[in-house]
């Protein structure tokens, strides 16, 4: 892990290197970070955002439920849920999200829309309306197999109703092209820690096994 | 694959709201026993499947406008875009106070005192001459508003309506979030409510209107032992005689016999009370508890939007179902919109030449004559459905007809405390809420809340969605528990496992499943698997393991 950091850190301080995060910080618009802080001070220095893409897609390539992965998102989500009147829509979720967890992790539970789809089909035609509508602020989706023309549709519909838009899909899909802006693969480890490779992102080379203590998010930080 | 109960969401928003909580008025009213009513306390909500009172079927709605007399002046003040200033303001009614706002009431006046003492206790008063004649128009107006959540209203003036609530509860999501709905709605008309439900008409009316001029209690006062009901929400039989709607003369002669509260009225055996008072009085009792029959009538739009479409010859194909849909549907959104108005549900019956018929409804989030959204939304729902071979007739029928608001009519814009987010985004919620539940179906989308029970599956419910209003940004109240202290993904129900293919970490808590069978404690641990997933589990009383979540 630490020589891909330092790596980055070398051609960082190579003098005279264009990086493309320097031409989207260029703009003063672009000087405020706007992604949605991931509560990870970690994770947000590495993506171009400086968080969560707020109108894109992000993957999620997760091995097995219950290693963090809600826990990764959930500072987000709770800004989210907070700070817009927009819904937090979980399309299809493989099981229950409890209730009284969520509101423990600061999400307003009002903002939560579950969808129920019977068919796979059904499912990810409410994720790309739920994302295409404007009316979710985050949109959550456990698609199953995506071929890279649907993973097209989704970043599209993202983009148009301004949705931080999150698949969950399994680590098999990595070897399949993908059209979202963030590709996460997500590794559980003994000692309590999330490993996260960014396999794709913005503005950055591909950044392997950064551990993240999902137990104890910082909190507050809020774009 | 998730459960989806039908309980109504706890009163977040309304907190600051004159409701009376419905449920219990509605319990009191049912079964005027003093023993009962004891019980009601404690069968409040047990659990998410139990949580809608099976009596509340049958509800009766009274909204009753207390400040209607004034809000009819502020509201051409208003319109007439005259500056409305906070000078404690009042009611006259021949020389009489007779409504009073809050800067009024705080500076002492009373309903009741003449106008010039009013004008001597506060210098700078300003008051109203009552004008009955608007304010039964504008209770008129208020009816039509109405209809978006029932259609059997009916007026009682001069202050109040009736909602017969029972077919408007599924819709709705029950008695709780109607009641929260219609009041919000009001407040946003400018129009401040209060709410009782109960089985019959005239015991919804006489506990809505109870207790009008009792002061408010703060918002958020904490001197109540019961922190939602925000008026003291009284059983049936403490309502006072007085301001329910009775003759004056005979409330006057009962309270000189020592009779203030319709509990001790209703002691009085009848033969006698019909001796000594007119018999309306008894009729009025015997409508009230329900022993005779009060049919109100409702009142009727002007008008119906049904239209239909007859074919030459039978349909087989959905798609060639679509162009005499579209036609109907412009006749009926055409006569919408010329009279401003709005459909809340489409109810589209199609009969096939052998006589059969489907009936197919397609709900709307918010009232809507638009007429390319009615198209969309039915055919969506129509790919659900299974028609009749043969279809020779296509009927429309636009329901639940209400006023179409323009966005400057919500007078009050974002009710405080909510989302300052306009209507824009709100609309967005709406038209995708119809558009999941067009092709999902009804039950397909909720919201999540959480309910104060201590079993872990018992703790939350999915209840239906709130369109428009989303409650205040800021830490929620259900914040209080420790995060990490329970799973984020539930199982439902908890699976039965083998204990050997996890590693047990500790022992998080015992938890008895119910006071009622106290034996059946479950111990829960956290147990990680060979993936590294860390899960919930429990060994229940007989030694078996089940995964119940994970900590995902």
């Amino acid at each position: 892990m630490l020589q891909a950091l330092a790596q980055d850190e070398g051609l960082r301080a190579t003098a005279g290197l264009w990086r493309a995060r320097d031409f989207a910080r260029g703009s003063p618009a672009a000087l405020a970070a706007n992604g949605i802080g991931t509560g990870f001070p970690a994770l947000d220095a590495l993506l171009a955002d400086r968080g969560w893409p707020r109108a894109g897609l992000t993957e999620l390539l997760c091995p097995a439920w219950g290693i963090g992965e809600l826990r990764l998102l959930a500072p987000a989500l709770a800004t989210v849920s907070t700070t817009e009147a927009r819904w937090i829509a979980w399309v299809d979720p493989p099981f229950v999200p409890y209730a009284p967890a969520l509101a423990a992790a600061g999400l307003d539970l009002a903002t939560v829309l579950l969808v129920r789809a019977e068919e796979r089909a059904e499912a990810f035609w409410a994720l790309e309306q739920a994302m295409r509508s404007g009316a979710c602020g985050a949109v959550l989706g456990w698609p199953g197999k995506m071929t890279l023309a649907e993973t097209r549709r989704l970043l599209l519909a993202a983009r148009k109703g301004g949705a931080w838009g999150c698949v969950f899909r399994s680590p098999a899909a990595q070897r399949e092209a993908s059209a979202a802006d963030l590709r996460l693969r997500l590794t559980p480890s003994a000692d309590e820690r999330l490993r996260v490779d960014l396999l794709k992102r913005r503005g950055g080379w591909p950044v392997e096994n950064i551990a993240l203590d999902v137990s104890a998010p910082e909190r507050g930080e809020s774009p | 694959m998730i459960k989806m109960a039908n309980t109504p969401v706890r009163e977040g928003a309304s907190r600051e709201q004159a409701v009376v909580p419905s449920a219990e008025a509605a319990e009191a009213a049912e079964e005027d026993s003093s023993a009962r009513r004891r019980d009601s306390q404690a069968s409040r909500c047990p659990a998410r499947d139990g949580c809608q009172p099976a009596h509340a079927e049958g509800a009766w709605l009274a909204v009753c406008f207390p400040m209607l007399g004034l809000e009819v002046h502020f509201l051409e003040a208003l319109g007439a875009a005259e500056a409305v200033d906070d000078a404690p303001t009042v009611l006259v009614d021949e020389g009489r106070v007779a409504q009073v706002d809050a800067g009024a009431r705080q500076a002492g006046i009373r309903i009741g005192t003449t106008l010039a003492t009013a004008h001597s206790i506060a210098p700078g008063l300003r008051h109203f001459q009552r004008d009955r004649n608007a304010e039964h128009k504008r209770l008129e107006w208020l009816g039509l508003v109405a209809y978006r959540f029932s259609s059997r209203v009916s007026l009682e003036p001069p202050d109040a309506l009736h909602v017969e609530a029972r077919g408007s509860l599924r819709l709705f999501g029950g008695l709780r979030a109607l009641v929260t709905e219609i009041n919000a709605r009001y407040r946003r008309l400018g129009h401040a409510t209060r709410i009782a439900a109960a089985a019959t008409p005239l015991a919804a009316l006489a506990l809505a209107r109870a207790g009008f001029d009792e002061p408010r209690p703060a918002p958020h006062s904490t001197s109540s032992p019961h922190p939602s009901p925000v008026f003291p929400s009284l059983p049936l039989r403490q309502v006072p005689l007085a301001g329910i709607g009775l003759p004056p003369q005979e409330v006057e002669r009962l309270t000189n016999m020592g009779i203030r509260r319709l509990g001790e009225l209703l002691d009085l055996p009848t033969r006698e009370l019909g001796q000594r008072f007119p018999s309306t009085l008894v009729d009025y009792l015997h409508r009230l508890t329900g022993r005779k029959a009060d049919p109100r009538r409702p009142i009727a739009l002007p008008e119906r939007f049904r239209f239909s479409a007859h074919l030459l010859e039978g349909v087989h194909s959905k798609d060639a179902l679509l162009p005499p849909m579209r036609r109907v549907i412009a006749r009926v959104a055409t006569k919408l919109a010329a009279r401003g108005l709005g459909a809340r549900r489409l109810a589209w019956t199609f009969t096939a030449l052998s006589g059969a018929t489907a009936a197919v409804q397609v709900g709307l989030a918010e009232a809507s004559a638009d007429a390319a959204a009615f198209l969309r939304l039915s055919q969506l729902r129509l790919e659900r459905v299974a028609l009749p071979r043969e279809v020779m007739s296509v009927l429309l029928h636009a329901e639940l007809v209400t006023p179409l608001l323009p966005p400057e009519a919500d007078l009050l814009g974002d009710l405080p405390g909510m989302r300052g987010d306009g209507s824009a985004t709100a609309k967005k919620r709406a038209e995708l809420a119809d558009l999941l539940a067009a092709r999902l179906g009804d039950d397909a989308i909720r919201t999540l809340a959480t309910v104060d029970d201590h079993r872990p599956e018992a703790a939350w419910a999915a209840t239906p969605v709130v369109y428009r209003t989303l409650r205040p940004a800021g830490k929620p109240a259900d914040a209080a528990a420790k995060p990490g202290a329970r799973p984020l993904w539930l199982l439902d129900p908890p699976q039965p496992v083998s204990v050997r293919r996890f590693a047990l970490r500790d022992t998080l808590e015992r938890i008895e499943t119910g006071w009622w069978d106290a034996a059946q404690a479950r111990d829960y641990h956290v147990a990680k698997t060979k993936s590294h997933a860390r899960c919930w589990l429990y060994r229940d009383h007989r030694g078996r393991w089940f995964l119940h979540g994970y900590f995902a």
